[in-house]
C-alpha cells in the first residue's frame, strides 16, 4: 500500500491559525484533519521541550512521546485526549493531563482543543491551547 | 480555451483619460472552453459590455463564477443582458459562507432600495450554487475552487481545458499570514489553485511602498505577486485588480517592477484584450 500523497496546500483556516499561533503568547499546537501534528509555537516549545522543526509526528507518535497520564497517574488512551475527543464530537473539548516533555520534565497541563470546521461539515484541522495551571489555583 | 478581459480594474470603476490603456471597468473575464460554452469570471461593471457583445449569440446556458461578493465583482450583474432573457439558463457559482446562502447574499444587493428589481423577479432561469470543494465540469472545462485569503468568504478558481490552464485570484493577500520569500508552498493561500498554471491572473493592487499602510485590506503588492508567481511556478502572469488611483503610466511602472522581481512573462491585464495561452 502506498502512502497517501501529502496535501498540496493546507486549508486557509489552518494557514491563518498557524499565523495566529506564531503571534500568540499562549502555547498552541495545530493538527491536520487526520490528527497529525503540523505545527506548534514557541510558547509550546518551552513546555514540550523541543522546537517544532525537530518534532514533526503523527497523533500516535505524539501520544507515545508525551506519555499523557491523568491525575492518578493512569495513562490516557489516545481516543480520550482532548483533540481526539474534539474531532470525534465535533465540538471543543477540555481536559487536564500530565505529560513528560521531550527534555524529560513532567508538566501538569490544562488543554482546550478545538476542531476547525471551514464549512458546516468540512473538518480542516484542529488546534489545542494549553497551559500549566498556577500552583495556588 | 480562449479568454478575454472585459474589466480588470479593482474596487471602483474608474474611466477617464488616465486609464484608457488598461480600462476602467471592474472585474470580468470571459472564458470559452473548447466546446464553445461560456464561463464568466466575476460580474463587475465589465460584464455589461460582454453581455452586449453576445447580441443574439448567447448560448442557452451561461455560468458565472463569482470570486466573492464585494460590489466591484457583483455590481454589473443586473446589467448583464442575458439576465433579462427568458430563454437563458444562468448558473451563478460563488464562495460558500458558513452562515448565509449565496442567494441571500446576492439578493442583499439585487433588491430595493439598492436595485429596482428583486433577484427572484428576473426573467432568466437562475440557479445558484455554492462552489463545491471537489472539482466539477462546465462544458469541456474542469473547474477547481478553493478558499483564499481576502476579507470574507472568497475563492480562487482554476480552469483546465484542452491541456491549458488558467488561475484567477483577483482579490488575494497570501502575504497576510506568511513570509512568501521563505514559506513552504503547502502553507500558501492559493497555491493549490495556481500551481504550474499556464496563465495566472492575480491581484496587484499596491506598490511595495503603499502596502504597509494597507496590510490586511485583502490585496497584494508587486513583491507579493512576484513571490507568489515564483512559488506557484506560473508560466505567464497577468496583473489584475488595478487600483482605481493608479494611472496607466503608474501601472506600467508596477508591471516593470514585477518583471524585475520575477523572471517569468508578466503583463498588465488590459480591458478588451484576449489572453494568449500559447
Ligand atoms: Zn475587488
Ligand atoms: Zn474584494
Amino acid at each position: 500500500m502506498t502512502e497517501p500523497a501529502p496535501p498540496k496546500q493546507r486549508h486557509i483556516a489552518l494557514i491563518l491559525a498557524k499565523d495566529l499561533a506564531a503571534n500568540l503568547a499562549s502555547a498552541m499546537l495545530l493538527v491536520d484533519p487526520d490528527g497529525d501534528l503540523v505545527f506548534f509555537n514557541e510558547p509550546a516549545e518551552r513546555i514540550l521541550g523541543r522546537p517544532y522543526a525537530e518534532a514533526q509526528m503523527s497523533s500516535e507518535e505524539l501520544a507515545k512521546t508525551f506519555k499523557p497520564v491523568d491525575e492518578s497517574g493512569e495513562p490516557i488512551p489516545l481516543a480520550d485526549l482532548p483533540l481526539a475527543a474534539a474531532f470525534r464530537e465535533g465540538v471543543p473539548s477540555h481536559g487536564h493531563l500530565r505529560i513528560e516533555s521531550m527534555d524529560g520534565r513532567t508538566h501538569d497541563l490544562e488543554v482546550v482543543a478545538i476542531p476547525l470546521f471551514a464549512q458546516a461539515d468540512q473538518l480542516v484541522g484542529g488546534l489545542a491551547v494549553f497551559w500549566e495551571p498556577s500552583e495556588e489555583a | 480555451m480562449r479568454a478575454r478581459f472585459w474589466g480588470s480594474r479593482g474596487s471602483l470603476a474608474s474611466p477617464g483619460p488616465d486609464t484608457v490603456r488598461t480600462g476602467g471597468n471592474t472585474s470580468c473575464v470571459e472564458v470559452r472552453p473548447d466546446d464553445g460554452s461560456l464561463v464568466i469570471l466575476d460580474s463587475g461593471t465589465g460584464i455589461r459590455a460582454l453581455g452586449a457583445s453576445l447580441d443574439g449569440t448567447a448560448p442557452k446556458r451561461i455560468d458565472i463564477l463569482l470570486s466573492h461578493l464585494h460590489l466591484d465583482h457583483l455590481e454589473g450583474l443586473g446589467f448583464f443582458g442575458p439576465l433579462w432573457d427568458r430563454g437563458v439558463e444562468l448558473h451563478i457559482w460563488g464562495p460558500p459562507s458558513p452562515t448565509r446562502s449565496l442567494s441571500d447574499r446576492i439578493s442583499q444587493y439585487l433588491s430595493p432600495p439598492l436595485f429596482p428589481v428583486r433577484l427572484a423577479e428576473v426573467p432568466a432561469h437562475l440557479e445558484l450554487h455554492d462552489a463545491p470543494y471537489e472539482p466539477w465540469m462546465l462544458g469541456s472545462a474542469t473547474i477547481i475552487a478553493r478558499p483564499i485569503i481576502h476579507r470574507g468568504p472568497t475563492v480562487g478558481y482554476r480552469i483546465e481545458d484542452g491541456g491549458r490552464s488558467l488561475a484567477y485570484l483577483t482579490d488575494h493577500e497570501p502575504a497576510l499570514a506568511v513570509d512568501l520569500a521563505t514559506v513552504q508552498p503547502e502553507w500558501v493561500s492559493g497555491f493549490e489553485v495556481a500551481t504550474g498554471v499556464d496563465v495566472l491572473i492575480h491581484d496587484c493592487q499596491y506598490t511595495e511602498d503603499e502596502y504597509p499602510e494597507r496590510a490586511g485590506f485583502g490585496h497584494s503588492s508587486t513583491r507579493h505577486v512576484a513571490d507568489f508567481a515564483r512559488l506557484a511556478g506560473a508560466r505567464r502572469l497577468l496583473l489584475f485588480h488595478h487600483d482605481p488611483n493608479h494611472t496607466d503610466d503608474e501601472l506600467e511602472r508596477l508591471c516593470d517592477r514585477v518583471s524585475e522581481l520575477w523572471n517569468g512573462e508578466v503583463d498588465l491585464a488590459r480591458e478588451g484584450e484576449e489572453i494568449a495561452f500559447g
